[in-house]
Parts: structure tokens; sequence; C-alpha cells
């Protein structure tokens, strides 16, 4: 009997199911859309109570796609006649965003349908942009649909009511989440939606996600240990189009560089041949230097170019988006933050100024463009020094490659973005939040944490560990009172004091910003934020250049710069945190199989045009190669300089040169500074090595054991574990950024990180958020698996060890890098008396006087 | 440890590696910025961070063993902030000065010690006002030329910047003697430093680790 009224309901719900697909279709054909294979397949792996992942290159339906699903679900329950006089449905759908800014284009566009359908639901956002009176607003009732980001959601958890607020929610849609996936947000959204999960164990979780590398990690990640889901392909991509601007002399073209401005023509002709272009660069700086450069250059532009990026006003930012979307806009000099969101139909080509240094991002910028049927995808690469050709002729054979060989959910030729495993400082933020909330009981929330993908297998210890550092501070230190944040009564955590409730609620949101500044005009118009470090070094009166004018620094006051328009036209350029991206190693890859080929049989133009630096290359000393490890030795008035090539990426190539100059440096004291990019990396020392330096004692040098005991011993890893550990400190609550409008009585507290760590080292080395950060250094900052793989290589192939008399093309742009680490073997004493006074530039005026 | 012996105003003075100067022919050993306490601000704000407070005490009684000195002198900053100063540093300090009775022990006022309000009896340590004459030196905590004598002073918490063959660099807390006043480095542990600007006729000694270097100019 029973069996029976099931399947009679089954076939009800069918029913009505299939009565609420019509609706949808209908809303389709009245845009003259008509949904797509995958979208459906979505809707109706959504309607069977599955969860998964969604991925396609940038555009097209995705959206659609997840929202779906709960709307087809809801119309299906819900008889069309009672709409009008219904109630507003309580909290259904949760989307999460990983970039407010984007939140209100999705809400847009996700309230399209639900306006013309006529839907009863209340659509709202939830962002640190929200306004006070929309927040109180929600406080007593959240929206159906509400867009989040994963900071927020996080902040929701921390209130005692929010397991009400949430009880009928059925869907949570993660957007973007290739972008969180890699990131200590992604994790963070890991822990909120295992929180979710205990409240609405039948919570459906979809994810939307870029193409990349690890597609199925990506939804293993996303749904959790023991859960399964859908993996689905969204539409196929479109057609792309890949072109370089040609330097027209490669001889006098740059071997070293970042901005690219000798290309400044080019790109101007090439803006003026468009009706809409984005300029992608690879930093904010460097997009303030083409925003300038560009009005220079076009004076009758002015109000028809403009720049983006993520430090701007959100004011600023939307003006720009806005006009862009309108087609009202020449052109937008833009940095990541437009590689995300919703389309920009009117931009006809992308100028990407500097390498990509990744295939994925090459086609997501790509990908930006051509939005209107049948157009192509056009990017134009603009070099900004010699080597870049070869990168943009490789990432383009690569992105051909994924395309017409992109089958199943794993793809050699496109960078994969590697999860967080189980971070200490986000596990503790979490507990605290939790513990504001609702708290915990220690069992039960033990294992709800080990349910997420990240901290699936989280030992006894290290859950015990991150108790105990909440509720006394942790082993090293003694029981002080004021360390509790976690209390225990009756078996169950609560946070220690409303109070410390409140300052955690500050606190959460502060993983991806630096202690950011506001610039303002003396009026109070707000013009963006920028780094601490950059404005203390300006004095009153210095120019500096933001958000594309040329502004004089007046004063610092409350946490905010006040600048006022500057008389001179030149300035500083602020430079932010993160600029550097490092080539990935599907694209290194790509290049030195580029390398490997006869010079004068290259096909594309970006290689025919450098081939006569690699011909030169070739004459001076070799060329780099895959199989062969080429080290090149060279004697100048400032020392003696090693250059090895890997080509492993920045990151490897920095773990590999900490590696040789320890293990050189405990066969004879000496001390080298290193400067590392892409390609290898430079030693440097102002004595000669005395021991046997050839192929065999480098071969022993590199081999691949001790590897993890030696990089962690090597001083390198301890400066980059200190910057390491800021990040950890301010998640984990060490550092606290102050009250909102307290910025002075809170800078006693600035304590720097570092010095956090330097005295955590020396009192608790075993501090498992030291470790943490070793590990990170480890993992994130020297690749270590990339380390590894690149050593194994090395053990195999020829080491060729050749001496220049001249820096050779590939020599260049390393023995120009000022930027350098250390490592010596020496002592410091003995070190010191060879060296001299460091001459400022005003110390050397005020001798010469 | 090595110390290094200068003259200065026709006086020999030690350099201590432990960034202390002292002052033989008057047994005085001289301190600046020891900042006491300044750990446990951070812990009232329920920012856990180790003691460094019982580091800085045992360096000081270091010193103190190696130079014999009969007087210690702070040249200001010798207490955080008055959050600092709760019942474990007040402890941890008065234990400590009990080892050094035969020493006498005086505090020259500085900035943060102007807000701390008076130090706790039990320390022992004589307020000596805010500059202390003993020719051919004047203690005091703000580095400014004074008509007393030759200025020794703290406050700044000197750093210079050094550079070497194959691009070396090195940023290091000094002695930094200048015409008319000397400044000495911060003793405390958890203190940050100052890139001074220095001239040509100026004296510069850096702390490498256990030693006293000159810098050449």
């Amino acid at each position: 009997m029973k069996h029976a009224r099931e399947t009679k309901k089954q076939s009800r719900r069918a029913a009505t199911e299939t009565g609420a697909l019509s609706v949808l279709e209908a809303w389709f054909a009245q845009r003259s859309w008509q949904p797509f294979a995958f979208q459906r397949t979505a809707w109706q792996s959504y309607l069977a109570g599955e969860s998964g992942l969604l991925h396609s290159a940038t555009g097209t339906g995705k959206s659609y796609a997840a929202l779906g699903g709960p709307l087809l679900e809801w119309v299906a329950q819900h008889p069309r006649e009672g709409w009008a006089d219904r109630k507003t449905p309580p909290l259904t759908l949760l989307w999460v965003t990983p970039l407010r800014a984007l939140a209100a284009d999705t809400e847009t566009s996700l309230k399209l349908p639900l306006t013309d359908l006529g839907l009863p639901w209340a659509v709202g956002r939830r962002t640190g942009d929200t306004s006070t009176s929309e927040r109180q607003k929600q406080q007593k009732q959240l929206p159906t649909l509400l867009i989040t980001t994963p900071e927020s959601l996080s902040l929701q958890l921390s209130y005692a009511d929010a397991p009400d607020k949430f009880r009928a929610l059925q869907a949570v849609v993660v957007d973007e989440w290739h972008e969180l996936l890699g990131s200590k947000r992604g994790v963070q959204t890991e822990l909120c939606l295992a929180r979710l999960r205990q409240w609405r164990p039948e919570l459906r979780v979809w994810g939307l996600s870029a193409t990349i590398g690890n597609l199925t990690v990506a939804r293993d990640c996303l749904l959790g240990a023991g859960h399964s889901g859908r993996l689905l392909a969204g539409q196929l991509p479109k057609r792309y189009e890949v072109t370089s601007l040609i330097p027209a002399e490669i001889e006098r073209f740059p071997w070293a560089g970042h901005i690219g401005l000798k290309m400044l023509p080019q790109v101007v002709q090439a803006i003026d041949g468009a009706r809409t272009t984005l300029v992608f660069t690879n930093t904010r700086s460097n997009a303030e230097t083409w925003y300038q450069a560009l009005l220079e250059a076009r004076p009758d532009w002015a109000g028809l170019l403009a720049i983006h990026h993520g430090s701007l006003d959100r004011g600023v930012r939307e003006w720009v988006e806005h006009n862009l979307r309108a087609g009202a806009l020449r052109c937008v000099v833009a940095t990541s933050s437009l590689d995300l969101g919703v389309d920009f139909s009117p931009v006809e080509q992308i100028i990407q100024i500097g390498s990509a240094k990744g295939v994925a991002r090459m086609l997501q910028r790509a990908g930006r463009s051509g939005h209107q049927p049948g157009a192509t995808s056009r990017l134009l690469c603009a070099p900004t020094h010699s080597f870049e050709l070869i990168e943009f002729a490789a990432a383009r054979r690569a992105m051909r490659k994924s395309l017409s060989e992109s089958a199943g959910d794993i793809s050699p030729y496109i960078e994969a973005r590697v999860p967080y495993h189980k971070p200490l400082d986000l596990l503790a933020q979490h507990l605290v939040t939790v513990g504001a909330g609702t708290g915990f009981d220690p069992e039960a929330m033990w294992a709800e944490v080990r349910s997420t993908y990240s901290y699936h297998d989280l030992t006894d210890d290290e859950w015990r560990w991150t108790l105990e550092f909440l509720t006394t501070g942790g082993q090293a230190l003694q029981a002080y009172e004021q360390y509790r944040r976690l209390v225990l009564t009756d078996g169950w955590y609560r946070v220690a004091s409303p109070a410390l409730a409140k300052r955690h609620r500050l606190m959460i949101g502060t993983i991806t910003s630096d202690a950011a500044l506001l610039v303002k005009y003396l009026n109070g118009e707000l013009l963006g934020t920028v780094e601490e470090n950059f404005v203390a070094r300006l004095k009153k009166g210095d120019t500096f250049i933001f958000a594309g004018r040329v502004l004089e620094f007046v004063r610092l006051r409350d946490m905010t710069v006040q600048v006022r328009r500057a008389k001179d036209s030149t300035g500083a350029l602020p430079r932010w945190f993160g600029g550097r991206i490092p080539l990935s190693s599907e694209l290194a890859e790509a290049v030195t199989e580029v390398l490997a080929e006869p010079l004068d049989r290259f096909a594309e133009p970006e290689l025919r045009a450098v081939a006569p630096l690699l011909e030169l290359q070739a004459r001076w000393s070799r060329l780099p190669s895959h199989d062969a490890l080429l080290i090149e030795k060279l004697v100048s008035r400032e020392g003696h300089h090693l250059f090895v090539y890997p080509f492993a990426g920045r990151l490897a190539n920095e773990g590999l040169s900490s590696l040789l100059a320890l293990r050189l440096s405990r066969l004879q004291p000496i001390t080298f500074t290193i400067a590392i990019n892409d390609y290898g990396f430079e030693l440097l020392s102002p004595d000669p090595l005395t021991i046997r330096f050839d192929e065999e004692v480098v071969r022993t040098l590199l081999r691949p054991e001790q590897l993890a005991e030696d990089i962690a011993a090597s001083l390198n890893a301890i400066e980059l574990a200190r910057r390491q550990f800021r990040e950890i400190a301010r998640i984990a609550g060490l550092v606290f950024p102050g009250y909102p409008g307290q910025g002075k009585t809170a800078k006693q507290l600035q304590a720097s990180s570092g010095l956090l760590y330097d005295v955590f080292a020396r009192f608790a080395p075993d501090h498992l958020l030291l470790k943490q950060a070793q590990r990170e250094v480890l993992e994130r900052q020297l690749d270590q698996h990339r380390l590894r793989a690149t050593m194994a290589r090395l053990q195999q192939g020829r080491i060729v060890i050749c001496d220049i008399s001249q820096p050779t093309p590939f020599a260049f742009p390393l023995l120009v890098d000022r930027l350098r680490d250390k490592l010596s073997s020496e002592k410091l004493a003995d070190r010191v008396r060879k060296m001299q006074l460091a001459l400022e530039k005003e110390a050397a005026r005020e001798r010469r006087r | 440890m090595n110390e290094l012996t200068i003259e200065l105003q026709g006086e020999q003075v030690w350099l201590l590696p432990e960034r202390a100067l002292f002052w033989p022919r008057t047994g005085t050993l001289l301190v600046a910025d020891a900042h006491l306490g300044k750990d446990t601000t951070f812990r009232a704000a329920g920012i856990p961070i180790p003691a460094a407070t019982a580091e800085t005490l045992a360096t000081l009684s270091q010193a103190l063993q190696r130079t014999s000195a009969e007087r210690l002198i702070f040249l200001g900053d010798l207490v955080h902030a008055r959050k600092g100063l709760d019942a474990v540093t007040v402890d941890a300090v008065a234990a400590w000065r009990a080892q050094h009775q035969q020493c006498s022990m005086l505090l020259v006022t500085g900035n943060h010690d102007a807000r701390s309000g008076a130090l706790p009896a039990v320390w022992q340590i004589e307020d000596a006002g805010e500059q202390l004459p003993e020719t051919p030196f004047v203690f005091q905590h703000h580095p400014a030329a004074s008509p007393y004598g030759y200025a020794l002073a703290g406050h700044l918490h000197p750093a210079v910047r050094l550079v070497g063959l194959g691009k070396q660099k090195e940023r290091l807390a000094c002695f930094w003697l200048r015409e008319t006043y000397g400044v000495l480095p911060a003793f405390g542990t958890f203190t940050g430093a100052f890139t001074v600007t220095p001239t040509t006729k100026d004296r510069l000694f850096v702390i490498a680790h256990d030693s006293v270097v000159a810098v050449t100019q």
C-alpha cells in the first residue's frame, strides 16, 4: 500500500514539475532564448535531489542552469493561483559569490526571470557593502534568495538565531567556485556548508566553475567528504583568436621589464580599430601606468577611457562597469578585477599587457570579449619584454590542445587550483564563529569539521590543540584569563564574552586584505584604498598616482589618507601586494617545448621575431632545455654569478635556489644573494666558489633527499614563513585590526606579525600555527610538489655548465633584479665588517653639502 | 659575547652586544627602551604572546654580571604601558630585582613612563627625573643636545642599513653616536626599530648577533 502511495505521489510530483518546466521554457521563449541541453540536465538533476559542479568557459547560461532547479521546484510545489497573496517565502536559496562587487550584477540577472514570472520571491544581498537599514530588515527575515560572500555567510553563522533563519533553506549555489577553491576563503566556504548541512541534511549544493585542471577535486571539495554529485560540462567553448603585437625591432626591445610602454603606439592603434577594448595588466600599479600613458597619447579619449581595479572605491568601479555595459567607453584598463562576473557584451577585443602566466587565465581573459552571437573572442597580447613572445606562442598552443583534446575532467594543459589542506588558523576562526553563534558540543563539532574535504583527516591532536589554543591560549602560554576565546560549560563550548563575540565579528572577513587605508579627498570624497606600507613612505606634499589621478598627500588621519589633486603631473605609483603571478608549470612546460625546436623552423610570428635573440643566447652560451639543466658562470665587478635555468616557475625556482645556496654554503663559508624569475635563478656571491663545481657535484647538490628539512633550514624559507605568518596571525585572531574609527588606540596592538613570529619561534617553536606557516611556505610559496618533480627530472638529465663573458639574454633579467633573498654561512659579524653604510638618497644629498 | 671598547668624550666606554652601554670608571650600565610588559599589553587585549619579559630580564642579568656594574640606569621607556603592569610582570621584575640587591637602579623618565605612572615600590627603582647630568655625560630619554654635557639617550630604537658586494643588504640595530648626543639601541626583545640617516660626522656601531662592529663610512 505504502509503496503504491509513494509511486502515485512521485508521478503527481513529476506532473507538476513538467508543468513548472513549461513555465520556465515559456519564459526562455519570451526572451527568444532556448534552454541549452546542459541547463535542462542541471534542472532535472537538481529536482532529483542531486548536488554537483557545473563547469564551462566564461559566459553563457551557468547562472540560469543553477537557478532553474530551485525555481522549478518551488513553482511545482506552489500552484500559481496562490502567488499573489502569499507571504514572502523564507530563505530558500543561498547564492555565494567570491566578490561583493559581483553581487549587484548577479542580483540583476537572477531577478530577471523571477520578476517576469511574477514569483513572490524576495531577492536580497548581504555583503560588506550592505547598508545598515537593509541589514536591520534582514535581521527580521532573510529574503527568499540571498546573495552573499563567504565572509558574510560566516558572519551569519555567528548569531544564535542562525538555525532558525536557515530553517527552510533548500540549496546553496557557489558561483565562481574555481576562484575560491585555491584560497582559504574556499575552506571557509567548506566549513560554512558543513554547518548548514547539519541543520539541513537534504541541502543541495551546486558549484559553478570556469575550466580548471582538477574539476573532480573541485567538486569533492564543495560537496564535502562522503557526498557524491554530478560533474556537468556546460556549453562548448567559443572560437578564440590569439595574436601578439610584435615589436618593430626586436634587437632594441628590452630583455627585462614589466611595464611594456614601448608597445604603446601599437596598443593605441589597436584600441582605435575596435569599438570597445578591455586592456588587462597583471598588477594594479601597471594599470595606473597604462591608463596615464593612454590618456597622454590620446587626450581626445578623455571620458572614453576608464580604469578598474580592486583598490578603487565601489562607486567608481560600478560606474565603470555600468558604462562598459552600456557601450559608452572605448577602453577600460583593468586587472583581474574584471576577470570575473557578468558579460560586457560591447567588448570586441582584449589586450593583455605582459604574459598572463597561465593557460587558464589566457582562456578566461580571451573569453571576456566577443559575446555577440557568432562572434570570435579576440585576445591581443602585448609583450613587456622579448621572452614573453615565447610565452604567448606557447600559451596559444596549449589553449588549442586543451580545446581540441578536452575530454574528461582532468586536463594536462590547464592549471589546477589546489585547495588548502586543514589550515588551523581558519579552523580556530570558525570555532569562535560557531561559539559566538549557537555554541557547540566538541564531539559533534569534530565530526562536522571532519566532514569537510579540507579537514577530513584532521587528527585528534590537532583538534585538541586548536581547542586548547582557543580556551587557554595554548600550551606554550601560562593560563591567563584574558586568553580565553571559548569557555566550556556543561560540555558545550561558547564564546567567552559578548565583547569578544563582537570583536570576533569584526575580524571575520579579514582573510584577504592587508591593512588597507582609505584614500579620500579633503572634502571626504572616497577614491579607494592603498596598503599601509606604501603610505608609510609618503611625506606631506609628495605626489602619487591613484585611480587614474595624480594626487598630493596631505595627511594620514584615523586610518584615512587625505589627499588633494596635485598640480604636478608626475608621481610615484603605489605598490600593492600580490602582483607577481608565477608562470604555471603547464605554461613553463609549453615554453621549454618551444625552445627545443630548431630556431629556423619556427612558424609562429612571435617565435620568428624572437629567434635572433635565441640565436644570440645559443652563440654566447646555450639554449636552456627541458632535458639538460643549463648553468652559466659569470664574473663581474659585483662578484661571482651563477645563473641556473630549471624552468620550473617562480615558486619552485625559489625553492631550488634556496636549496642549492644552502647546500653550497655548507661546503664553504659563503654569502649569496638570490634573484629569481620564472625561468631560473641567480646566486651571486662576493667571493668565488673554492669547491669543485661540475656536473657531478651539482647533481649531488640537487638530490631530492632531505628536501623538506634543508628548505626549512634555509634563511630564505624562514623569511617566507615570517611573511606567511602575517596572514595566519590575522585569521587566527592573533592580530586585531581594531574597531572602526578607533585607529589610534588599536595601533598599540598592531605589533607587526613578523615580531610575533619571532617571539613564537623562540618561546614556542612547536606552535602549530608556526608549523602551518612553514608548511604553507613549502606547499604554496615554494610549490613543493613541482619542486620535487623538477628535482627528479634534473637527476635524470644532463647538467651543462657554461662560462660566459657577458650576461646572456636569459641571464640579464636576473642580473638586474633588485629584489633579492639572502643566504649565508658566514658569521654575521664577519660579513658586517666587509659592508658599508647604505646611502639613502637624502643622506647622500646631505653629505654632498 | 664580545663587547667593543671605544672612547667617548675622553672616557672609555664598552658597547655591549646585549644592547647596553657600560661606563667602567663609574661602574654604570646604561639601558634604553626596555619596554617591559609590552608582551602583557598584547595579552591583556586577548592576544596570546609568550612572555618575553623573562628573556629581557635574563639578558639584563647577563650584562650586569659580565660588567659587575654597581649601578643600572634605564634611559626611559622601562615600562611599555600601564596595562602591561599586571601582577605577573610586577612579580617577575620584583624577583629579578631581588637577585641584584647590591646594584642601585635609576630610571630617567621617558614618554611611555610618563603615561604609565609611578613604578611599583617593590622594584626599588629610583626616579631620576628627566635629565641626570654626570660630567662629561647627561643621561636622558630624548636624543637632543643638552647644556649639561654629552647626552646619552634612547627613544629612537635606531637601526641602519648596510650594503656589501654581491648586492648584500642588512638592517641592524645600532649605537648612533653623534656630535652632541649618542643614541642607544632599544634593549627590549619585543620592540621594532627605526632606520636612522647618519652623517659622516657620526659614529655607528651595529649589533651583529654576539658582537658589536664599527661601521665603516
